[in-house]
């Protein structure tokens, strides 16, 4: 093998161009770490040595920050960083489960829809036109509502309400798709239409879809926090930051940074998936190199 | 079919294949005949627009699902009688008994696999086995350097020629008896065209497979061309052996294509054309529908004349067949 290793041709290996200029991308990058860090103190939550998040202690109500309660505490006297952490879980997790039934559910129609065309792309989109006229959060509030309240709810309401733009940008990415010349050169070679769906038009439509699902998670969280400000998601005491601000607005003169911890976080996160899905949608950009 | 005598059976055998579009009661193809031998190739030619495309996807079952309630005509292949608007049928033949290679090498590959894994996928789909060890002899017979590793290259990582050559590997991977080349090299530069050209030549050589290639480039005709089919708006207008048709064109059609390859040698003229554009489907005229072109049109073009033999093997659609002028003479 060692003759082929010097050969000019194969010598030069092009990493991956996506990796390559994903890693360059300064707020991509901010994204990334800000995202990072919050996920790895949700995971680890269980494991860091911080007080029960439910535990109440009735001699340390509402207490500014301080040594032994870094953020302070709430009306109950539970730990705010705790509570906040152990919140982390709840909200990244409504947010990428949420996104994922999303995906589940609109990337298949998507694709159906836009293959196809004709009778199964019209009953599609009319479907999904309808759900695209109701405002998401509403549309998530009505759903959440109608299933009762939990997270597990919450985050079948927030998927559901995020399916309709999947099935969207999806449909149009596999009908640019189908019209390529290698699904042609696919039915050349005799390849079945579930192959040639699974296979030619799935991996094609995904990048703008990763673009895109990244994006949702942001409004996800934002929805999760807002059902649960409503009392529509996490049920207590399960922390949660939108139950949290929801407590908090009843304290905002005595003890503001309970409303400000949730807020801060819910700002960075959203914040961070932001950045994250712009730097993506730029490296996945084919078209500026 | 028209066939010159004790030549054997041909492998496929394309009759009367015509393709019509609701609303224009005028045939887009009309009554195209075409017949390959094993180990011969078979060159379509004609202007953009005459049908050699259109032909080429009724065989092969992939026209357009709106295009495919339009098609009439049947063909005989390997002995099997299959109705072109069979398509089940002709999903049969496809990627095991007959192979396509398309003209664009840059967009023809999934840019998500690996082309290994492509090529694999085609024999997977007709055989038993994961297809590795077939892809990667492929990739060795088309001449692919070190396939091994190529075998995990994604299509972007090769060039226009390299991939055309993967294209091939594709179409060719469950031996075909049949090949279609629908202008393999037109978009790869003129020396890459020579290496895929010689390569279709030499896998041809090493099986019996039969060719139908598809071009406008009379010089690829002249090189590897057996026999020779000239398509006219949706008609073949002549057909024979590929020095009969460069020697003796009989077609008006023929003559005007032959004499506008710019020569080599000899006094520099102004270069003859054939005057005029295709008619579209809505004007295109009753009877020989090269009439409004043809300087020798007369009355009788009105009707629509035979493919009749001027030739051994040789026929030709024009009312004044056999021509008894030269190539010169109608220059």
């Amino acid at each position: 093998m060692t003759d082929m290793t010097a050969d000019p041709v194969l010598e030069r290996r092009p990493r991956s161009r996506v990796w390559r200029k994903l890693r360059g991308h300064r707020s991509a990058l901010l994204g990334a770490i800000i995202v990072g860090i919050f996920a790895l103190l949700a995971i680890a939550a269980p494991i860091l040595p911080f007080p029960d998040p439910a535990a109440a202690d009735w001699g340390a109500i509402r207490q500014p920050p301080s040594a032994a309660h870094w953020l302070g505490t709430d009306e109950l006297g539970r730990d705010q960083l705790s509570r906040m952490i152990w919140g982390a879980r709840a909200s990244l997790m409504a947010g990428v489960v949420s996104v994922a039934i999303a995906i589940a559910i609109g990337v298949p129609l998507g694709i159906l829809a836009g293959y196809f065309g004709g009778w199964t792309d019209a009953v599609i989109s009319r479907c999904t036109e309808a759900l695209l006229a109701i405002p998401f959060l509403i549309l998530a509030i009505a759903l959440a509502a109608f299933l009762g309240p939990s997270l597990t709810n919450a985050m079948i309401a927030i998927g559901i309400a995020a399916t309709p733009v999947f099935i969207r940008l999806t449909r149009g990415q596999a009908i640019s798709v189908a019209a390529e010349d290698y699904v042609e050169s696919a039915h050349a070679i005799g390849l079945r239409t579930p192959v040639i769906l699974r296979r030619y038009i799935f991996p094609n439509v995904l990048p703008p879809v990763l673009v895109q699902a990244t994006l949702t998670i942001a409004s996800a969280i934002i929805a999760e926090a807002s059902l649960s400000f409503l009392g529509l998601g996490q049920q207590p005491p399960a922390p949660s930051w939108g139950a949290m601000l929801n407590t908090a607005k009843n304290f905002m003169t005595q003890a503001p940074w309970m409303a400000m911890w949730p807020g801060i976080a819910i700002f960075l996160v959203v914040l961070g998936f932001n950045l994250l899905g712009d730097g993506l949608r730029d490296a996945l950009d084919p078209r500026e190199d | 079919m028209v066939m010159t005598p004790n030549s054997p059976a041909p492998l496929m055998d394309l009759q009367d294949l015509s393709l019509t579009i609701a609303p224009h009661p005028t045939p887009l193809l009309d009554g195209v005949s075409l017949h390959v031998n094993r180990g011969e190739t078979l060159c379509i030619v004609g202007e953009s627009g005459c049908g050699k495309s259109l032909t080429s996807l009724a065989v092969m079952g992939l026209l357009a699902p709106k295009l495919q309630t339009g098609i009439a005509g049947r063909m005989r292949f390997d002995g099997q009688d299959v109705a072109l608007s069979d398509q089940e049928a002709l999903a049969r033949l496809r990627g095991t008994r007959i192979g396509m290679i398309f003209q664009e090498p840059m967009s023809s590959l999934n840019p998500a696999h690996r082309i290994g894994d492509q090529i694999a996928e085609g024999w997977r789909r007709h055989n038993k086995g994961d297809g590795r060890e077939q892809a990667l002899a492929m990739l060795r017979r088309v001449g692919i350097p070190a396939p091994e590793r190529r075998m995990r290259d994604y299509p972007h990582q090769m060039s226009g020629g390299m991939r055309q050559r993967v294209m091939i590997a594709m179409a060719l991977v469950n031996n075909p008896d049949l090949l279609i080349a629908d202008e393999p090299t037109t978009a790869l530069d003129v020396t890459i065209q020579a290496q895929i050209l010689d390569l279709i030549g030499q896998l041809q050589s090493e099986g019996r497979m039969a060719t139908i290639l598809i071009t406008h480039d009379l010089g690829v005709v002249a090189e590897i061309a057996t026999s020779v089919a000239v398509m006219y708006a949706g008609r073949v207008v002549e057909q024979g052996p590929v020095e009969a048709i460069f020697q003796d064109p009989q077609h008006p059609y023929t003559i005007g294509l032959m004499s506008s390859v710019p020569p080599l040698r000899g006094a520099r003229t102004r270069l003859s054309t054939v005057p005029g554009i295709v008619p579209s489907i809505e004007t295109m005229p009753q009877g020989c529908r090269f009439a409004t072109r043809c300087p020798f049109a007369q009355p009788v073009c009105g009707t629509t004349p035979p493919l009749a033999p001027v030739g051994p093997g040789h026929h030709a659609a024009c009312h004044f067949a056999p021509l008894n002028i030269t190539q010169q003479g109608a220059a």
